[in-house]
């Protein structure tokens, strides 16, 4: 089998890939219809995201390093998928022969874009940047009710500028995916990819990022955040049940202190990818907001649930005690969660207006 | 509480997963001041019937108590008492091993600070790294500090040296013993370490298929099974030999060894020279024993 058959195989052997795949085509079904324009873009945007993880895990494989000619053929994979992207939308859209040949290439462009940006997110080095970039375009873009008109009347106004562009960056990506210094960044590095619901690979993929961070100045709880609980956790030991529940909350915001990188980042990363009805301004999805609001606190309920009882049998305690350290877990989870989503729209509406009137020549929420 | 009532009364206990039994109908008794091997193949119900005398699993039939009392129902009376060093080693990644040995040693009032001392310094425990970033050697010595530190009555010890260097299994079996030599103290072992346990236990549970096969003290188990080595005085070993009971036999060049139940020794010593042969005996280790009884 060739390297390039054996690694094409992960866009089609797990069946979590299919409804990847099924995203992106209702991405390019969005973008052919009159609705929704900057959504199936940010489909695409996300496609590019799941593509760019799959090649990240590939090169991460330590035995990819040396053997002959594999990088070049996982550099492939995110060409191909754009080639057949590019093949579907070209498919769909001259099936309406009324289509303009202009039209077709100004989008082909943005899809591009959308799609090399997601890549380009997960596998370079810079990608905190690239990260706070892709960021700022999802906020500005959900915060601007207009960007819809804006979009459908730009493949058409500056077609060729947006595909020149678009080329110019996709095969900078392209090369930068490929790259000795990026191969060999990402060779062992531990990469969870598309088995992230499995418990076991976490644990060792969170380990072994925390020793490879451990030259770093490691975030730790302050002492005087320990020293409070922990004096809180003495003086109850008489009433096992209030120094447990003092021990909880040592545990549920200790935590956060530690990770806050990790949580401010991944945070973002789900509200801009998965929340966007939550970002939109009120006017256009009031119901969505609500129902997305509700689905965060549930999703964190679960969570919650999940990672306590993961951690269960850490300190032998009674089923009285289980019960009232979970309650104080999932309150003091759901405080932060709500925290942190009013953080998410006043930062989207900070960044949004400042950045409106710069790309899109209008305030915010705006009608043009 | 008397001393010989039991720690751990188990009694037809029964627990099904996903509709097959993980224990059937299993009885059991722990008594105090007892080191207990607990044996068995990887899916024998061994990790199972731990964690129902801790109470985190109830059984679907029979009964489990420990410390007298309901283990459904242990309470903060009775868990302290109870030292756990769980299989999977979960802790908390995030806190520094200082920070995590000063949260747990937070709930017990009898935490023993120059046990903790010398283990950390004996264990070359990083207590400024991130638990998270230690190698799984160290999160087990870790975990075995957490669970002797507030220095327990009854320690369950579940695959506690599997991550660890032959140095640290060493000073692990140290440990374990100097813990022993305090009066009462009753610990139960789940290993696969045979040659480890072997050297500190005094009693041997073996399981399989969720059923106890084997339940009884080591020296007894220990006395029923005897290899013997024949080094023929004359010209070569008879092709018949005149002993019973033998459970295997290997041949060469004018040696035989072979392995005999219940053995007799005055009897197998007149039988040896009867056939002019030299004889020589040793005592079966825990891993051949096990092998054994595993097959029969």
């Amino acid at each position: 089998m060739k390297p390039l058959t054996a690694n094409l195989k992960t866009l089609y052997q797990f069946p979590r890939i299919w409804l990847i795949h099924c995203i992106l085509m209702i991405g390019i079904l969005m973008l052919l219809g009159p609705i929704l324009i900057k959504l199936s873009l940010l489909f695409i945007l996300w496609y590019g995201v799941a593509i760019g993880s799959i090649t990240r895990g590939l090169l991460s494989k330590p035995f990819a390093f040396c053997l002959s000619g594999h990088v070049k053929e996982a550099q492939r994979i995110p060409l191909l998928v754009w080639l057949a992207i590019t093949i579907v939308y070209a498919l769909l859209f001259f099936m309406d022969l009324d289509h303009r040949y202009v039209l077709f290439v100004g989008s082909i462009g943005l899809i591009s874009l959308s799609y090399w940006l997601g890549v380009v997110v997960i596998i370079t080095k810079g990608r905190y940047i690239s990260f706070a970039t892709f960021l700022i375009i999802i906020l500005t873009f959900l915060r601007n009710p207009n960007v819809n008109k804006i979009i459908e009347h730009m493949p058409l106004a500056h077609a060729w500028a947006i595909a020149f562009v678009s080329g110019i960056v996709s095969y900078l990506i392209y090369r930068a995916v490929g790259s000795k210094e990026n191969v060999r960044r990402l060779c062992a590095m531990p990469w969870l990819g598309s088995v992230a619901t499995n418990i076991e690979k976490q644990n060792r993929f969170n380990r072994e990022r925390m020793r490879m961070n451990q030259n770093h100045k490691p975030d730790r709880t302050s002492p005087s955040t320990e020293s409070l609980f922990s004096k809180r956790i003495r003086s109850n030991q008489n009433s096992t049940l209030l120094a447990h529940l003092w021990g909880q909350a040592y545990l549920t915001i200790g935590s956060p202190t530690n990770y806050w990188r990790g949580i401010l980042i991944g945070g973002f990363w789900i509200l801009g990818l998965n929340c966007f009805p939550l970002l939109i301004p009120s006017s256009e999805t009031p119901q969505q907001g609500v129902g997305v609001v509700f689905g965060i606190l549930a999703s964190t309920g679960g969570a919650c649930i999940f990672i306590y009882y993961r951690y269960a049998v850490f300190l032998l305690i009674s089923r009285k005690e289980h019960l009232w350290r979970g309650v104080v877990f999932l309150f003091t989870a759901i405080l932060i969660v709500l925290g942190f989503m009013v953080m998410a729209i006043l930062f989207s509406n900070l960044i949004s207006g400042v950045l409106c009137p710069i790309i899109f020549f209008c305030s915010p929420g705006s009608k043009i | 509480m008397s001393d010989h009532k039991p720690i751990v009364e188990i009694k037809r206990l029964t627990k099904y997963f996903s509709g097959k039994a993980a224990l059937n109908a299993v009885d059991l008794k722990v008594l105090p001041g007892r080191i207990i091997g607990l044996l068995g193949p990887n899916g024998s119900g061994k990790s199972t019937l731990i964690r129902h005398m801790i109470g985190l699993y109830l059984p679907d039939n029979g009964i489990c108590t420990t410390f007298g009392c309901d283990a459904e129902k242990l309470s903060q009376r009775e868990l302290p008492r109870i030292g756990y060093v769980h299989q999977e080693g979960e802790l908390l990644d995030w806190m520094t091993a200082e920070q995590l040995i000063r949260y747990v040693s937070a709930y017990h009032p009898g935490w023993n600070r120059e046990l903790e001392d010398r283990y950390v310094n004996d264990f070359d425990i990083d207590l400024n790294a991130k638990v998270g970033a230690l190698s799984p050697g160290q999160r087990q010595k870790l975990s075995i500090l957490l669970a002797i530190g507030h220095v327990p009555d009854f320690l369950i010890l579940d695959e506690p040296a599997s991550a660890l260097d032959p140095m640290a299994r060493a000073q692990f079996l140290n440990l374990l013993i100097k813990i022993i030599q305090q009066k009462q103290k009753t610990i139960l072992i789940s290993s696969h370490i045979l040659s480890d346990v072997e050297k500190v236990i005094d009693h041997v549970i073996i399981m399989k298929n969720g059923h106890i096969i084997e339940d009884q003290g080591f020296d007894d188990l220990r006395d029923q099974y005897l290899r013997i080595r024949l080094t023929s005085l004359g010209t070569s070993l008879p092709e018949e030999m005149p002993f019973e009971r033998v459970l295997s036999c290997e041949r060469n060049n004018g040696q035989a060894v072979l392995t005999l139940e219940n053995p007799q020794i005055e009897t197998i010593k007149n039988q040896a020279e009867s056939i002019d042969c030299r004889i020589d005996f040793h005592p079966l280790p825990l891993e051949d024993i096990y092998k054994i009884v595993m097959s029969s």
